[in-house]
């Protein structure tokens, strides 16, 4: 059974601890790791693609050491980073075939692999086309359809969502969903609804470490029974802003506001407790708006 | 067979359904194996020709018929050996540029990031260019100094000492622009940096007397001190990489 078990694992950047004495352990399934700018996602998801390497604790995959095992364990990667590097002269289709012959995909196989991952991420048509012409989301799906060029068994996406549009974006969670049922998937994003929609597990980063991991139930249960809602006239919102944490503020039609409110404490009274979502457990654990 | 009755195994009698279980467990670990290809060192080799830039190697290789073409027109003009000795001096001070060039395409883009995570990492990648450009790197020298030894009237090991001093002293600066830089434009700053030293490898020949045999262990010298830098500065900038943050765009 596949598994990567991050031991006391940390990066310092100078004087900044990035990732602080992570220890977590993921099998087979996907992945959604949250948190603001700066929580040490990036740092996290390079340390395990073999990017980084840790300042101190080891990262292990089926009880061997990462670094020890090399090519053995990049040969199960497949990873899409935050910006996607690329020959801008490269036509998209000789842009996989270069990765192809890197991540070492039989010669054979990798025509045909490639023409499937084009089809799955909509860019059958751009093969000839040069990655300098492309739009940014279009990039994006060819960073995707790279990521699995390998067929890999451990996928690490970083922001793998931004720059695609809704289709596309529905279309991509729901690609993940079908590869996280025989693989493990790691994926971070800022976009909280890609998480909840496709992850079997949320990691809450703040700070380089685990705030909070679980499914989504579990996750939630951090907030129960703290998140409100309530009508306020513009003057007493604007305080309510101020005072408590904010998730959701409209307008309604006879000039009153109505907040979600995230809050130990009932924020005023005549404010109702309702169901959490991802989004609250977000602004609870990175602090509220800032 | 000891008294024992011979076994016929057309007539051992098969149980269909645990035939049947046993084949069924063999396609399931068969389909659980994944078909794991290494490619080899030549198709490792064979592959990445095809995509290094052709304005680089082909540079390299234009620049070894170039000077071979101007030494011989230096023979029919009947040139002196300064002239031989400037020529193969800047030759060799500036040749080095094609490498550092090819290894600058995938660090100017942010591609190093992927290709770290890739069966063939950047590391694999960079050994396959330096071995090939390395060996156009030491054609060439040999040529360069077999011409020189014959124009100047030195042994060839002196020629070769006169030239690898600028060649790896060039290395030294470029390898320095390159772990300094980072980002889109660097390979002009390169590109800068080996004509510089391709300038100054010519101040020598200000005073032709450097170039006699009473001068050589500065040479010597010179060529020892440049070696032991440049390897510090290839171990420094393995050990960034290593680290992986030299990798790394944001």
């Amino acid at each position: 059974m596949l598994e990567l078990k991050l031991d006391r694992v940390s990066k310092r950047y100078k004087r900044k601890i990035v990732v602080d004495r992570l220890e977590f352990t993921f099998q087979k399934g996907v992945y959604g790791i949250l948190g603001e700018n700066g929580a040490g996602k990036t740092t996290l998801l390079r340390m395990v693609a073999g990017v980084l390497k840790p300042t101190s604790g080891e990262i292990y995959c089926n009880q061997q050491e990462i670094g020890k095992m090399g090519g053995e364990y990049r040969m199960k990667l497949g990873y899409l980073p935050q910006e996607l590097g690329y020959y801008p002269g490269f036509t998209v289709w000789r842009y996989l075939e270069y990765l192809a012959e890197l991540k070492a995909v039989p010669p054979q196989l990798a025509a045909d692999r490639i023409g499937r991952l084009l089809q799955a991420v909509g860019l059958a048509k751009a093969g000839k086309e040069k990655i300098k012409t492309l739009s940014g989301g279009m990039v994006r799906r060819l960073g995707i359809a790279q990521s699995l060029l390998n067929d890999p068994e451990i996928l690490i996406l970083d922001e793998p969502t931004s720059g695609l549009d809704p289709r596309e974006r529905i279309r991509f969670r729901n690609m993940v969903s079908v590869l996280g049922r025989d693989r493990m998937v790691l994926l971070s994003s800022h976009i909280v609804a890609d998480i909840e929609h496709v992850a079997d597990q949320i990691l809450l980063m703040e700070a380089g470490r685990v705030l909070k991991s679980g499914n989504l139930q579990e996750v939630l249960k951090l907030v129960e029974g703290k998140v409100w809602e309530c009508m306020a006239q513009p003057g007493q919102a604007q305080n309510l802003r101020r005072d408590f944490m904010v998730s959701g503020l409209r307008n309604v039609e006879d000039g009153r506001v109505c907040l979600r409110i995230v809050s130990e404490a009932r924020p005023m009274e005549g404010a109702i407790p309702v169901l959490p979502t991802l989004e609250d457990v977000y602004l609870y654990g990175t602090g509220g708006e800032r | 067979m000891g008294g024992k009755d011979k076994i016929v195994l057309e007539e051992v009698e098969i149980d269909q359904r645990k035939r049947r279980q046993a084949l069924q467990n063999i396609a399931k670990a068969v389909e659980g194996k994944r078909y794991v290809y290494c490619p080899s060192g030549w198709e490792i080799f064979r592959g990445q020709l095809k995509y290094i830039s052709p304005f680089c190697l082909g540079g390299q290789l234009l620049g070894l018929l170039f000077m071979v073409a101007l030494f011989e027109y230096f023979w029919w003009k009947g040139e002196s050996m300064l002239t031989f000795l400037g020529a193969a001096s800047v030759a060799s001070s500036s040749m080095g540029i094609f490498l550092m060039l090819e290894l600058n395409r995938s660090n100017s883009i942010g591609l190093m990031e992927l290709e770290q995570t890739c069966y063939l990492n950047f590391k694999q990648i960079w050994c396959v260019k330096m071995i090939l450009f390395g060996c156009v790197d030491i054609l060439t020298l040999t040529v360069l100094s077999a011409v020189v030894a014959r124009s100047v009237s030195c042994g060839i090991f002196r020629a070769a000492v006169y030239l690898l001093a600028p060649f790896v002293v060039s290395n030294m600066v470029q390898l320095l622009v390159f772990s300094l830089l980072r980002g889109r434009g660097k390979e002009y700053l390169q590109a800068g940096a080996a004509i510089a030293c391709g300038m100054a490898s010519l101040v020598p020949l200000c005073n032709p007397s450097w170039y006699a045999a009473a001068s050589f262990g500065i040479w010597v010298l010179v060529l020892v001190a440049a070696t032991i830098c440049l390897i510090g500065e290839m171990s420094l900038i393995y050990h960034k990489m290593e680290e992986g943050e030299i990798l790394c765009w944001n």
